[in-house]
């Protein structure tokens, strides 16, 4: 009942939230004196065909007007076309967004099945080797540059050892053999049946969330570790020692349990920052994802599509936000 | 050869395998790629459109030229720019010079099947006016526009077009201005089944309505597209079926796909993995000019500028060779004029090399005997920033204190186009093969005209006896006498000019071995994929 009296207000504050934003954006475009006009026509263009142009872009309008117009098309969902490949950015978005959920979804599930058990046992054997372990596996997650980590990466498994596929989201000779549904290739493969093709698309997917995930479990490792080395000088776990309970139940059931609410938003804010796109894993692996499709068109001044996948990022944001708050409310009685 | 890995890399992958041994099923990779097949790594993320009266690429015009035909061609077999009869088999020009009746080819069928008739070719010749982008600006620099060229591209019989322009251009003039993508003859019938509004143009960035070389079969953005060979082709039938070409921006990720065999040809390498690579067994590296200028230019409306003592001690304070050697090695060759290297009326001459002393006393002769001090404009991208950079040192040798300003690339055009410049470094690429669309640029300049599109006007040179000498070079008829009016024209712009062409720019790529015949570029503006053969 409280959750249903407070959906409008949620709604209003996301709402606000996604236009805030836009308005950032779209002001920061036009501020920056880049000209999308030139962006269009290039270098050579004479006077008359730049001028046909601007006009074309409604750049002779006022900016006020111009953002009113943007925003009243973008809630009708036309996000307009992009410059840069000349079709719709709401089409674009919706082939490169999926390529990124897959690599972020993988990279998250390596970086939660290896740095949770990481970081406990860290916490575990405090200062004894499992701990130095999940220590330099931490110093070296957070220090070493992610694109050279990929060549690397690439170079060893792929170059020398050939032991995964190449760069890419799948081998060009599987191109199109399953129609996009979901747009995620291995969902897409496995419905279809074409195992063939799962298998070329999950050979490509293991190094880039493989190198994406490392950081994740850098990152998830370290926190777990420290959220339960807090629980672990509980009061409640001296009592349960007390009372016999065993070791593997009172870290496994009792301090885990404490320690999954704050760990839910860790994961999922590390989830979500994977979720904007890596732009250097993307660029190194040659992955047709949404950080690079960001980035292209920040340099090409394709502020159609600029704006668009910020608001897609702003709303992966908000929405990851709110999942954790429900899962937040599942896990913790107290929020109930 | 195996390369030694430093320590910091072993660890990291140590690391990356504890991470792989946690997922089943990595299975080794297949390499290799089929021998009727040509795969290529490139980054093609530049390409804005697929339509040919759209596209204003080099990289679209590699698709383009490769799947449309156009009413000329350039022999891809020659060196320099020689013109073949395309879809025009042959064509007349009237008394005054200004009507051009071309006889189109009978018998040549769009990838579609339908026959290829006049009526296709006159459709294709107004359409990129109707469509109005970019390239359109080529056809009204002849006199052609929206709204006469009802009257001015005609049918007048099933296989014959005349169009008139608006003076008597040289015919080799035309001729390779219809070499260009913007002379690609469309599948009317197809396009206006699948036209909106916009006569095709949404429709054709994407898919094609052609009669080349090549079918367009499949194209993403920023991702590849893959061309299959038409069997049925008038000019014979390509060596290999099908062609891939896929995104790979970084230039680390082509070279281990080449070295793997997942592709034949790596586009975009960088002078370190081209040395490395050179020697390999199963690889090769080769070169290909690239019609793509680099050049300086100073603003005359400057008061320091306006002295041409000083420009020419500019001149004097490059380090041609070391650009060309050191700096770009392997993507650029010296060159002094703005007459690219294989097109019509190209001259070798570069009397400029690297001189402070001269320079120092031309800049005294100036009135400057302590030096001057200058900026230059320039993209905050590779090579012209490179460039700035190490004009900056050469400059400093000639008592020139040289300020760099680097900014994002419409930006610095921006300020370009407003001559508020004292410096511009940049590249300046051919539309079509013709002497003439350079000397439009940087050689003419019309009194009283505000011509943002010329670098003549950017650059406030004013020549008005020039720029009757390039117009008169426009309209020469014989081949020859034209050429030797670029040679002169160009004579007086090495001398004269607020330009300094320091270099003009190569394609470089590693290729396997066991394929011969691809041309990364050819003086026909684009890439050739239909001679490529594998061994």
């Amino acid at each position: 009942m409280t959750a249903l009296r407070r959906a409008p207000g949620f709604l209003l504050q996301v709402g606000l939230t996604l236009l805030g934003l836009l308005a950032v954006t779209f002001f920061i475009g036009r501020v920056v004196p880049i000209d999308p006009v030139l962006a269009v026509v290039g270098d050579q263009a004479p006077r008359d065909v730049y001028e046909a142009v601007r006009i074309e872009l409604g750049l002779d309008q006022p900016l006020w007007w111009q953002f009113w117009v943007y925003v009243q098309k973008m809630v009708t969902g036309d996000f307009g076309m992009s410059l840069v490949t000349n079709r719709p950015v709401i089409e674009d978005i919706a082939r490169v967004f999926p390529a990124t959920l897959e690599l972020a979804t993988f990279a998250t599930i390596i970086g939660v099945a290896l740095g949770v058990p990481m970081g406990i046992a860290g916490a575990v054997w405090q200062d004894r080797w499992p701990d130095q372990i999940v220590r330099v596996v931490g110093l070296v997650g957070y220090s070493v540059p992610i694109f050279w980590l990929g060549i690397v990466g690439l170079l060893v498994f792929y170059g020398i050892l050939g032991w995964v596929q190449g760069p890419g989201r799948l081998g060009v000779f599987f191109e199109d053999i399953v129609q996009p549904v979901t747009g995620v290739l291995l969902v897409d493969a496995a419905v279809a049946g074409e195992w063939e093709v799962f298998w070329n698309a999950f050979g490509h997917v293991v190094l880039p969330s493989a190198v994406l995930g490392y950081f994740s479990v850098a990152y998830i490792a370290r926190m777990t570790r420290s959220f339960m080395l807090e629980q672990l000088t509980q009061e409640y776990v001296v009592t349960a020692r007390a009372k016999g309970v065993s070791e593997a139940r009172i870290v496994w059931v009792h301090a885990l349990r404490n320690v999954s609410v704050p760990l839910v938003t860790v994961i999922a804010l590390s989830y979500a920052r994977l979720l904007e796109g890596a732009v250097l894993t993307e660029t190194v692996f040659a992955w047709p994802g949404l950080g690079r499709y960001l980035t292209t068109a920040l340099l090409a001044a394709d502020m159609n599509a600029v704006l668009g996948a910020t608001v897609v990022v702003g709303a992966v944001f908000v929405g990851v936000n709110l999942l954790s708050d429900l899962l937040y409310r599942l896990l913790d009685p107290r929020a109930k | 050869m195996t390369p030694r890995l430093p320590k910091r890399a072993l660890i990291a992958g140590g690391a990356a395998s504890l991470a792989l041994a946690a997922l089943p099923g990595a299975r080794p990779a297949v390499a290799q790629t089929p021998r009727n097949t040509l795969v290529i790594a490139a980054q093609i993320d530049s390409i804005v459109s697929l339509d040919p009266h759209h596209s204003f690429e080099i990289d679209g015009s590699d698709v383009l030229k490769n799947v449309y035909d156009q009413l000329f061609v350039i022999d891809e077999s020659k060196p320099t720019a020689e013109i073949l009869p395309g879809l025009a088999e042959s064509f007349a020009v009237s008394e005054d010079g200004r009507t051009f009746t071309f006889r189109i080819r009978q018998g040549v069928r769009f990838h579609s099947g339908n026959a290829l008739t006049a009526a296709d070719v006159a459709f294709s010749l107004r359409r990129p006016l109707l469509i109005n982008r970019t390239p359109a600006f080529m056809y009204r620099s002849v006199g052609l526009t929206r709204e006469n060229v009802e009257q001015t591209v005609r049918q007048t019989g099933d296989f014959e077009v005349q169009v008139t322009f608006d003076q008597a251009y040289a015919p080799t003039l035309i001729q390779n201005l219809f070499t260009a993508t913007i002379g690609s003859v469309l599948d009317s019938r197809l396009v206006q089944q699948n036209a909106g509004e916009d006569l095709g143009n949404a429709w054709l960035g994407r898919n094609s309505a052609a009669s080349g070389a090549y079918r367009l079969v499949r194209y993403q953005p920023n991702e590849s597209y893959t061309l299959e060979r038409n069997d049925n082709w008038w000019r014979g039938r390509a060596n290999l079926q099908r062609v891939i070409v896929r995104h790979v921006p970084e230039a680390a990720t082509q070279r281990l796909l080449l070295e793997r065999g997942d592709v034949d040809v790596a586009r975009n390498l960088t002078p370190t993995d081209i040395a490395a690579l050179r020697g390999r067994p199963n690889l090769g590296i080769a070169e290909f000019p690239r019609a793509t200028i680099m050049y300086f230019s100073a603003n005359m409306g400057d008061p320091i500028l306006a002295n041409p003592r000083v420009v020419e001690a500019l001149k004097w304070l490059v380090d041609y060779d070391a650009i060309a050697s050191n700096l770009l090695p392997g993507q650029v060759f010296p060159h002094q004029s703005f007459i690219p290297r294989a097109i019509l009326g190209e001259v070798d001459s570069r009397p400029y090399r690297f001189d402070p002393d001269r320079a120092r006393r031309l800049l005294a002769e100036a009135g400057h005997p302590n030096g001057i001090r200058l900026t230059m404009d320039t993209a905050n991208t590779f090579p012209s920033l490179d460039v700035a950079q190490a004009l900056q040192a050469s400059f400093a040798r000639g008592g020139v204190t040289l300020e760099v300003l680097p900014a994002t690339g419409t930006q610095v055009l921006a300020k370009f186009r407003a001559r508020n410049h004292q410096l511009f470094i940049g590249t300046w690429g051919l539309g079509y093969p013709d002497p003439h669309y350079n000397a439009d640029s940087f050689a003419h300049n019309p009194p009283g005209a505000n011509n943002p599109g010329k670098l003549t006007w950017r650059n406030n040179w004013n020549i008005p006896e020039l720029t009757a000498r390039t117009e008169a070079a426009m309209r020469e008829r014989d081949q020859n006498a034209r050429a030797a009016l670029y040679r002169q024209i160009q004579e007086e712009f090495i001398a004269t000019s607020p330009f300094a062409v320091f270099a003009q720019q190569q394609v470089q790529v590693a290729i396997r071995s066991n394929l011969t015949g691809y041309l990364a570029s050819s003086p026909g503006l684009s890439a050739v994929y239909w001679r490529a053969q594998k061994g």
